[in-house]
Parts: structure tokens; C-alpha cells; sequence
């Protein structure tokens, strides 16, 4: 397993962790203060330990992860561009956008942008594995 | 990563040379064996400097182990 695809896992682990966290809050805790179980999300910070200075990162193994970082941003560009509409949509009659849409709309495509990349990451190196036939 | 019109023969010159091992090759060109397999099977096309290192493990030319799909068949 190369450290791109331990990073990947590392990742999504974080992220079904962070639900396991968030989801009972919503019931448990008043007001919005379930919303502090997603600074769990701040644990992906730790990606660069699964880069060890020694470690065989070839060119083969970048162009995959070139491959899965395109993906990853077509997504988080179609999710900005449908989420800004969708929010126009629904907000345009109060002629202004709240203060809080354009932070949802980053930290949502930010989000959206790990977890496909994470997800790109693996099934890209399991196929190009697959094909050539190891 | 599509299949490339680059055919290679790796395969035939890793047995020439002592049946040397994917895993020997990827050493020597500092690579993953995934690497050198996903090359034996035409799965993805190298740099000019893998290229480069691979022929000079085996003291040929780079033209002695990759070639066009369409010149190696004229």
C-alpha cells in the first residue's frame, strides 16, 4: 500500500469517525453545539506522517494521484457552482445572501473535496493494480 | 491510466540478464514493482528518464527495449 492510499484511508477512518461523533450530538446537545464534534475533522492535519522521507513514491504513483486530485477538484467545482445556485434559489428573495452561505459553500466543497479524493485515491490504485495484473 | 502504444521488452531482457526479478529492476530504477509490472504489460508509457534508467540497467539503448506500437510492426 503506498502512503497516498494510507493517507486516503487515514481520511475517510477520520471522517466516519467524525459522524459517529456528530450524529448522536445533534440529539443530545442543545442548540447548534453539535457542530463542534466536526473540529475532529481537524485530525486530517496529521496527513503528512504517512510521508516518511524514505518512503518510494514513483512517477507511476503520481500520475495516478494527479488523476485523483482532477476528479477531486471537478467535484468540489460542480458542488460550488449547484450549491451557489441552489443557495440563490432558495435565499433570492431576500435579495442578499446570509453571512453564513459562502463558508458553508467552502468548507462543504473542502470536505467533499478530501473525502473524493481520498475515495479516488484508493479505487484508482486498486484498478491500475488490478489491470496490470499484480 | 489507458492502455499506451509503447511496447516494451523488458520482460525478454530481465531473463536475458539472470533472470533478474521485477522486484531487482524496481530496485535498481528506484520504482515500485507495481511499476515495473504495470510497464511489462504496456499499462502505462514511462518518462524519458525511466526509460532512460531501465535501458542502462541492461547496457542497451532505449530504442532496444521500448518501440512504437505502429514501427514495430512495419
Amino acid at each position: 500500500m503506498t502512503p497516498f492510499e494510507k493517507h486516503a484511508w487515514f481520511n475517510l477512518v477520520v471522517f466516519v469517525v467524525t459522524l459517529i461523533v456528530v450524529v448522536p450530538m445533534l440529539f443530545l446537545v442543545q442548540g447548534n453545539w453539535y457542530l463542534s464534534g466536526f473540529a475532529l475533522l481537524g485530525l486530517w492535519v496529521l496527513g503528512p506522517v504517512f510521508y516518511p522521507s524514505q518512503s518510494l513514491i514513483d512517477e507511476r504513483i503520481r500520475a495516478i494521484q494527479n488523476h485523483a486530485t482532477r476528479i477531486a477538484y471537478w467535484a468540489y467545482w460542480v458542488l460550488f457552482v449547484l450549491g451557489g445556485l441552489a443557495m440563490w434559489f432558495w435565499q433570492y428573495r431576500q435579495q442578499t445572501l446570509g453571512p453564513t452561505v459562502i463558508p458553508i459553500l467552502v468548507l462543504g466543497g473542502l470536505v467533499l473535496y478530501v473525502l473524493v479524493h481520498s475515495g479516488a485515491t484508493i479505487i484508482l490504485h486498486r484498478l491500475e493494480n488490478w489491470y496490470a495484473g499484480s | 491510466m489507458p492502455g499506451v502504444d509503447l511496447i516494451n521488452d523488458i520482460r525478454r531482457l530481465r531473463r536475458e540478464n539472470g533472470k533478474m526479478t521485477q522486484q531487482e529492476l524496481a530496485d535498481h530504477v528506484q520504482v515500485s514493482r507495481q511499476t515495473i509490472i504495470a510497464l511489462e504489460s504496456g499499462r502505462y508509457a514511462p518518462s524519458l528518464v525511466l526509460a532512460m534508467r531501465i535501458a542502462n540497467v541492461f547496457n542497451v539503448g532505449v530504442e532496444d527495449v521500448f518501440q512504437l506500437a505502429d514501427e514495430s510492426e512495419e
